[in-house]
């Protein structure tokens, strides 16, 4: 353990990843309980045309993803009140849009092998100037998520009830899917585009086996999300495998163990009629 | 008198066929009005114009003297939708955390609860007896019990006047009596003004001051005490009229 933190890549890999581990399942919950957990998917494939196209520019393609996955964020969130009654549809149309522009500008990038670390994950390449978009977003998006907390939760809730109790339904709608869009962009680099959408989702699909409260959810969440993260980029680091991939085949296992265990106590809980 | 709500020639179509036409009401303060009228009639539909969920094809509401459409202060206003039972049953959010979310324009800078809002959620909620389930999931109550939250939450904002859709129907027949005891008790004790659709004709017209029946996309207005099962049964019975029509005089 402390021999794989003397490596300084090793170090910027666990700060990475800590944030996101906490951003993801926060904003997780919200978009779960929206029912729209398709828009994590959407917007990471979106977001994978972006780094593409960053690479063929020559822009860090960390900036490139960003900007593109908020720009469709926002045609999303359009298309959604357009087309209220085939949202999923919708976002099936964006999300191979997106898909296929990324497989084109792949085929077109100088190096199509760095996109590798895009699609899966690298904890190799975390870089500096990672770092130093990585703390202050998540921390932006955290303080986001504080400041509108009752809000996001009617939104997710009720949108209808929601306007009728004076949140500003709209405006936050934008907020909370440009923060999707942000919390995406960045764990792109160490979770990979493929991925980042499973680790918005497993967590709480865990948290929701034992949380009894909205809080609670979002506890449980981070929790698992953390320990998914960590131990993911551990086993990734000692068997040289994707972190992506580790990160979050331990997610499902630690869902599988919980969900197996609530099934074990709802036995023993069955009165005995022998 | 207050007026808490006033519509001038409103007229409204989902898409091709008008579903109220020309319509004009006013609701005062401390007025206990119940809108009667056959399934499909469009009392749901008048009540989201009412609430600005819907927008008219033509003419204006007001609401507290403002237009609707830049109405904001929604704390004076509360209403349970007919469909609000149909929300997700396995949402993981206690009574609490629901009742709270009502008092989103009462919170600080941050959105998050405070120790000031506390006294006004557990009046809320021993206004309905409901005082033991703050920590309790939504999902697990019954259905009586649900519907009890849901009233809660509509008085934590301490409304002015509230807007009832149908809303005891499913609920056991105990769990009516005390919600119409309790809703008389706020119109008749805090003044709060109460908009009901219901058809409990027994409570209607025992309990209302004023009626309102829908036919034919248009509104014909009754004082509680002169109206009798005329336009009950004109509701029940739609267009197969047993009744003629010039009872229907409009006393505005
Ligand atoms: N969202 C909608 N789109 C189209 N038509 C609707 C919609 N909601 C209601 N309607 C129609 O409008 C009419 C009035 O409905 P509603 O207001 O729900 O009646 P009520 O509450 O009196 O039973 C009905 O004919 C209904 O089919
Ligand atoms: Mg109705």
């Amino acid at each position: 353990m402390s021999e794989m933190l003397t490596y300084s890549f090793m170090q910027r890999a666990f700060i990475v990843g800590n944030v996101i581990a906490v951003i993801a399942p926060l904003i997780g919950v919200f978009l779960i309980m929206k029912r729209l957990a398709l828009i994590g998917n959407t917007i990471s494939h979106v977001a994978l045309a972006g780094v593409a196209l960053g690479m063929i520019l020559g822009i860090y393609p960390v900036y490139m993803a960003l900007l593109i996955s908020v720009i469709a964020a926002l045609g999303i969130e359009r298309m959604r009140k357009s087309y209220q009654d085939y949202a999923e549809l919708s976002l099936s149309i964006i999300l191979a849009t997106g898909l296929g522009m990324a497989t084109i500008l792949i085929s077109l990038a100088p190096n199509s092998a760095g996109i590798m670390s895009y699609l899966f994950g690298s904890i190799t390449l975390v870089t500096r100037q990672d770092l130093s978009i990585v703390i202050p977003l998540g921390i932006i998006i955290i303080l986001v998520v504080f400041k509108y907390y009752y809000g996001l939760f009617y939104l997710s809730f009720n949108e209808e009830d929601a306007r009728l109790s004076g949140i500003p339904v709209r405006f936050l709608n934008i907020v909370f899917i440009l923060i999707i869009s942000l919390t995406i962009a960045l764990s792109m680099r160490i979770i990979g585009g493929l991925l980042i959408a499973s680790l918005i989702s497993i967590p709480v699909a865990t948290a929701l086996q034992l949380a009894r409260s909205f809080k609670g959810t979002i506890i449980y969440s981070i929790f698992f999300a953390v320990v998914s993260v960590n131990s993911g980029l551990t086993f990734s680091f000692y068997y040289d495998l994707a972190p992506g991939g580790t990160i979050i085949i331990t997610g499902v296992a630690i869902l599988v163990l919980v969900i197996g265990l609530q099934k074990l106590k709802g036995y023993r809980k069955q009165p005995d009629f022998s | 008198m207050k007026k808490i709500v006033e519509v001038n020639d409103l007229s409204f179509k989902y898409d091709r066929d008008f579903i109220l036409q020309d319509i004009n009401l006013v609701i005062e303060q401390g007025d206990f009005m119940a809108f009667l009228g056959p399934n499909g009639s469009g009392k749901s539909t008048l009540i989201q114009l009412l609430l600005g969920s819907l927008k008219p094809t033509s003419g204006e509401v007001k609401v507290f003297g403002v237009a609707v459409e830049h109405f904001t202060d929604w704390g004076r206003i509360g209403y349970i939708s007919q469909q609000v039972k149909n929300f997700n049953q396995s949402f993981p959010a206690t009574v609490k955390e629901l009742i709270t979310a009502k008092l989103y324009q009462q919170m600080g800078f941050l959105k998050l609860s405070n120790s000031r809002l506390q006294p006004r959620i557990e009046r809320a909620l021993a206004l309905v007896d409901m005082l033991d389930y703050q920590d309790r999931q939504l999902g697990s109550l019954s259905g009586g019990q649900q519907q009890r939250v849901f009233i809660a939450r509509t008085m934590v904002s301490e409304p002015e006047v509230i807007f009832l859709d149908e809303p005891m129907v499913g609920v056991d027949s105990r769990a009516q009596d005390d919600f119409f005891q309790l809703v008389n008790r706020l119109n008749n004790e805090l003044g709060i003004t109460v908009v009901m659709i219901s058809h409990d004709i027994h409570v209607v017209s025992s309990q209302a001051n004023r009626v309102v029946c829908l036919v034919d996309r248009r509104l014909y207005h009754h004082q509680g005490d002169e109206f009798d099962y005329s336009c009950y049964l004109e509701g029940v019975r739609g267009k197969n009229r047993l009744v003629p029509e010039h009872l229907h005089q409009v006393v505005d």
